[in-house]
């Protein structure tokens, strides 16, 4: 059985299987009709023994009977019963009998010895009757050895039995073992590859497609193996292919997040630029056209001064008055222009007393503090000096302030403080704050835009929250909304202490 | 008596500081529409308080403000000037030449005019 061999067909190894058992089969039939053959010799012989046994009584009393009375008649009788007998022991060719056999014989020649001097000498009857008892033990020794060869044809004929039995127990072996046969064939030549190729599939189904299918030992199998190993081949190569596919997914999705930051980037730069250029624009044109105003201004401004003080008449005074006030708003829409246009400036840099700073600004504004009762407080600490421009400083002061003001002008209990408090990397933040009405949410976003404003028309320029902003970021500060709601905002911005901060 | 020049080109500045001051009866005031002009009438007149423009055709303010102090070093000399970025240069180049000067930020009102001749000149009443 070719069980060992690398390859071979389930086809072939079961025909040779089937091959090898009907020829044991065919064998154990032959030795089978062999031994049954033997066996019917055996019984055959028996009869003869039987027939032997049966003619030696005969022969005893034929030889009686000569003994008694010779006769030529009883002679011939003998002679022919003699015959028989030989021939009879002669047919037995069984091996195992042929001592017997001849031992058979050489008593029966001595029989007819004796019984041809009977006939032939005439010995007188006495004697004859004196030989009797000699004949009747030879032939009696002829019975004897008949029936050893009886016993010895049974134990003969039970031998052969029992070897027919073990060769029919042999042949229903042979038949019964043949399914068990093809069911080892059948595991080892096609359990076991297939179980492989199990082991195969499941390898393939945990998506690991780098291990080829073994090939198998089984020549059916061969087809399905290669188609296995080419779906493997096939889903490698997808594999990387979507590995491929992946990885570029990934990257692409990396470029994109960069280059959606970098927009991003630009787009705020952008805007930023958009502001700057915005405001530098603006800022160049507003300041050669403030300019040119301020002067003009401010003469007309001083001709209706002078005039105020010298007329006395109450409906000329009260225009004169009216007419100031408009000019005083275009003096200070002006005044905020030129400041923008300063803005781009660069200022000096020095170390000064905030608290100074502060009471200076509120003299400049104490007019308008008593004329809206509003309760100022500079409440920076006396003893900080900061590192920074006074005028600049002053000009955005002036600005927050302002707004303040015009946040509580409508309060009776209008406050404006000027807060002082330690902040990181060694500066001081300032704080304006005041208890008016707040920034509505929809401005917050737009405060710090140049001309925006939410002051009725002729009472802001919407440059003051915008210019500050700018004469910090000149000091590399920023201006802040730190806090705004329905009682109050506050805006701060942060200061170095000393030079080597900044 | 006291001489207050005024030095501006635009006539309107001029006549408020004329304006603002004729109220003080030992007050003359002087008038130069550019640099030139005043540094002529500083040299005949020697006023105890100028006020001078900086941006004016001719000669300067800076180049008034030079030539008055190599005249006199002491004599008061307020800078009007707006808040302007190129104002702002000029008056820290002219500081950090050691020339000395006040700042007078405009606009300036009459009664800032009065309040600051009144100081510079150590003045008490008139009829402000």
């Amino acid at each position: 059985m070719n069980l060992s061999n690398t390859k071979s067909s389930l086809k072939k190894s079961l025909i040779v299987g089937f091959m090898i058992q009907i020829v044991f089969i065919v064998g154990v039939i032959f030795a089978l009709i062999a031994i049954v053959n033997e066996s019917n010799k055996v019984v055959e012989t028996q009869r003869d023994i039987m027939k032997v046994k049966e003619t030696s009584v005969s022969l005893m009393m034929i030889a009686n009977e000569q003994l008694l009375q010779p006769s030529v008649r009883a002679y011939q009788q003998w002679q022919v019963l003699m015959k028989n007998i030989r021939h009879q022991i002669e047919l037995n060719q069984i091996p195992e009998m042929q001592t017997h056999n001849q031992s058979m014989l050489s008593q029966l020649n001595e029989i007819e010895m004796t019984m041809q001097r009977v006939h032939s000498e005439g010995l007188p009857e006495t004697v004859l009757i004196a030989m009797r008892p000699t004949i009747a033990s030879q032939i009696y020794n002829l019975l004897a050895i008949s029936k050893q060869l009886l016993k010895t044809s049974e134990n003969l004929h039970t031998k052969k039995q029992q070897t027919l039995f073990i060769f029919i127990g042999l042949l229903g072996l042979l038949v019964i073992s043949m399914p068990l046969l093809v069911m080892f064939i059948i595991m080892k030549q096609v359990l076991n590859p297939i179980e492989a190729l199990s082991e195969s599939t499941e390898i393939i189904a945990q998506k690991n497609f780098q291990i080829p299918v073994p090939t198998s030992k089984l020549l059916e199998l061969k087809p399905l193996v290669d188609s296995m190993n080419e779906m493997r081949l096939t889903l490698l190569n997808e594999m990387a292919l979507k590995s491929d596919l992946v990885e570029e997914i990934e990257k692409t999705t990396q470029a994109q997040e960069k280059a959606q930051a970098l927009l991003e980037t630009l787009q705020t730069n952008q805007t930023k630029m958009i502001q700057m250029e915005k405001l530098s624009a603006v800022g160049s044109m507003v300041g050669g056209v403030a300019h040119e105003l301020n002067n003009p201004l401010m003469g007309v401004h001083n001709y209706i001064e002078y005039s105020l003080s010298k007329i006395s008449e109450p409906k000329p005074i009260e225009m004169l008055n009216r007419a100031q006030e408009e000019l005083e708003r275009v003096q200070h829409l002006v005044t905020n222009m030129l400041i923008f246009s300063r803005a781009k400036q660069g200022a000096k840099l020095n170390y000064f007393s905030v608290f100074d700073l502060v009471e200076n600004v509120a003299l400049l504004l104490i007019a308008e503090f008593k004329k809206y009762a509003i309760t100022f407080t500079n409440a920076t600490d006396q003893n900080l000096q900061i590192y920074s421009n006074s005028d600049v400083l002053k000009q955005v002061l002036v600005n927050l302030i302002t707004n303040a003001r015009d946040a509580v002008k409508k309060n009776p209990l209008a406050q404006i403080s000027i807060l002082s408090e330690m902040a990181p990397n060694n500066r001081v933040k300032i704080t304006v704050e005041d208890n008016g009405t707040g920034i509505q949410d929809k401005d917050i976003n737009r405060i710090f835009d140049p001309f925006y404003t939410t002051k009725p028309a002729g009472e802001g320029t919407g440059l003051g929250l915008s210019i500050s902003k700018e004469l910090l970021q000149q000091l590399s500060s920023d201006l802040e909304l730190d806090g705004t709601s329905p009682s109050g905002s506050q805006f701060s911005f942060t200061l170095p202490l000393t030079a080597n901060t900044h | 008596m006291y001489t207050v020049m005024t030095i501006d080109d635009e006539r309107s500045i001029r006549d408020g500081f004329k304006l603002a001051l004729e109220d003080f009866s030992e007050l003359d005031v002087l008038e130069a529409e550019n640099g030139l002009v005043g540094v002529e009438l500083f040299k005949k007149h020697q006023p105890d308080l100028i006020f001078l423009d900086l941006k004016m055709p001719v000669m300067n303010g800076a180049e008034a403000l030079k030539q008055i102090r190599a005249l006199n070093p002491n004599v008061p000399i307020y800078i009007v000037t707006a808040f302007a970025k190129e104002f702002f240069e000029e008056l820290q180049t002219l500081q950090n030449q050691g020339l000395e000067f006040e700042i007078a930020s405009k606009p300036i009102s009459l009664l800032q005019i009065k309040q600051i001749t009144q100081a510079a000149l150590n003045l008490h009443g008139g009829k402000a």
